[in-house]
């Protein structure tokens, strides 16, 4: 496995909590100093794809917001490498190319052919769309990264000084813990059963689903340790920032989480388009057991969340139901899921670092582990405490914690939109997809369709059965 | 930049994985997790349901 720089992983807990310390001056009252970061929405005109996130800073034509966006980011990045003995002119050009592209696949994944999700299409006047949710805007990343990399070799060597995977991904996994620690703080005060529902989803993601793909993976399709758990994680919890940050806990050569993370947001989109309909085909009297379904079965947020409105929409039609019940149930399980995935890498960290790293009769010292342990995990705990204890000490400031970690989540998608670029610019992902993608869509096919729907189904039937949405005009 | 030598180890990689068996600490994992998701959530639907 690849030994990571120490400084890379402590460097981006520096960058990821610089943009926190940032993001908090909006509650502090100092004003919204990141609300101008660049938003991408899902577009069929391409002058309407970008805009300044926040609504106070809507007089700001989206390209300012873009420049500045992309400015800021290089110039950070850059003054966090300002130590390390590096031509710091090339490096500087090398990441607003880097940058630059990166941000052209990511709007480009947000074309409304490609990324609008069906209960979309209606809005954006589109008859037809693959369907992938925004996160197609990775794939469109590591696309470009893979034409560079495989036809430009010397640009492509020239871009690999700023194409820091490890540092994108280690970024974005820190910024992940403060957005999930103010959602799961606004699901606290749900109705009893969807609680229980959420806390179910928790267990069955992480102690059950997770370790019967592991064992499946390692057992039954003879995978190493250092795919086995990134893939483990990608089909159990959610998607991409589950599986990269599960590789990055235990020192999986990002190429392995990146490749698993590719594999599950095309195959979210199979689950977004036949799940609702299956779920309404063979349990039309249960909408609540169909939308917690969703939550737990369907990887990626945006589509587990675009196939609870989807779930919504069918049985609206036939039950008269209130509208946002099913929704925010799917949500509350989604949501679950996420929060823990901080606490499960760390778990994951000790063991590897403890059990499986220590050579038989090595004692490891406390300083040792302190060294292995990585860093960004440490980083995702303290977001997290620190957002949900802002949240529960200042419940008058929800809203403007909220608005926060909004403006982080954008950066924290385009960080990892940058690995996604990086890894395509390394590895010549083209002959990996066509190699050996084979024996990883066995796995994710065999265990997705195999147990983890139908034990999610199993599950969500013994919690939810019988209890039905009210019914009525949505007030 | 591309790796032709990293790409050909991944790429045999992923037909041949090495053998790697599970150590002590993997089994462990598996197995308290699994006793420990079917026990709560059994503790979780007797909540529920009484």
């Amino acid at each position: 496995m690849q030994k990571i720089s120490f400084n890379e992983d402590r460097s981006a807990v520096w960058l990821a909590f610089l943009f926190i310390a940032l993001a908090l001056c909006l509650p502090l009252g100092m004003g919204n100093l990141l609300g101008w970061v660049l938003g991408v929405k899902v577009w069929t005109d391409p002058l309407n794809a970008l805009a300044p996130l926040s609504k106070s800073f809507s007089q700001i034509p989206g390209w300012i917001s873009l420049i500045a966006t992309l400015a800021f980011i290089a110039l950070l990045l850059l003054w966090e490498r300002r130590r390390f003995p590096e031509n710091k002119k090339a490096f500087f050009t090398a990441l607003l190319i880097v940058l630059t592209l990166t941000m052209i696949g990511w709007v480009l994944g947000h074309a409304g052919i490609v990324a609008a999700v069906p209960n979309e299409r209606e809005k954006l006047g589109l008859k037809w769309s693959m369907g992938l949710t925004g996160e197609a805007g990775y794939l469109a990343a590591l696309f470009i990264g893979l034409i560079i990399g495989n036809f430009f070799t010397s640009f492509a060597k020239f871009l690999s000084q700023a194409a820091r995977t490890e540092w994108f991904i280690k970024t974005a996994s820190v910024l992940v813990g403060a957005g999930v620690g103010l959602k799961g703080l606004e699901q606290a005060n749900l109705a009893g059963t969807v609680f229980f529902r959420g806390l179910a989803a928790i267990v069955e993601a992480y102690l059950i689903y997770w370790a019967l793909v592991y064992l499946m993976a390692r057992k039954v399709f003879g995978f190493s340790r250092e795919w086995a758990a990134p893939l483990a994680s990608g089909i159990s919890i959610c998607g991409v920032s589950a599986a990269i940050a599960t590789g990055a806990a235990i020192r999986a050569r990002p190429v392995v989480p990146i490749m698993v993370s590719s594999l599950v947001v095309v195959f979210s989109v199979v689950e977004l388009l036949v799940l609702p309909f299956l779920a309404h085909a063979i349990i039309p009297e249960e909408p609540m057991v169909a939308a917690a379904w969703m939550g737990l079965a369907v990887k990626t947020d945006g589509a587990a969340i675009a196939s609870g409105a989807i779930t919504e929409a069918l049985y609206m039609a036939q039950g008269g139901f209130q509208k946002g019940w099913m929704l925010m149930t799917t949500t509350t399980v989604k949501i679950f899921i996420d929060l823990f995935i901080g606490v499960w890498c760390f778990i994951l960290a000790c063991v590897w670092v403890y059990g499986i790293d220590r050579k038989p009769g090595e004692k490891v010292s406390l300083k040792e582990v302190w060294d292995r342990f990585p860093k960004f995990v440490i980083g995702y705990f303290i977001a997290f405490a620190l957002f949900i204890t802002l949240g529960i000490c200042f419940p008058e400031k929800i809203k403007e914690l909220k608005e926060s970690t909004t403006n982080l989540d954008a950066f924290r998608k385009f960080f990892f939109a940058l690995a996604f670029f990086s890894i395509g610019l390394s590895a010549d992902f083209k002959r990996l997809w066509q190699e050996g993608l084979g024996k990883l869509i066995l796995v994710y096919v065999v265990c997705l369709f195999g147990f983890v729907i139908w034990i999610g189904l199993g599950i969500s039937w013994l919690f939810f059965h019988g209890i039905m949405p009210p019914t009525g005009v949505t007030p | 930049m591309n790796n032709p030598q990293e790409t050909e180890k991944l790429v045999d990689e992923l037909h041949n994985q090495p053998y790697e068996p599970m150590v002590a600490a993997e089994i462990w994992l598996v197995s308290i997790s699994l006793f420990t998701g079917i026990s709560i959530l059994i503790v979780l639907a007797f909540v529920l349901k009484n």
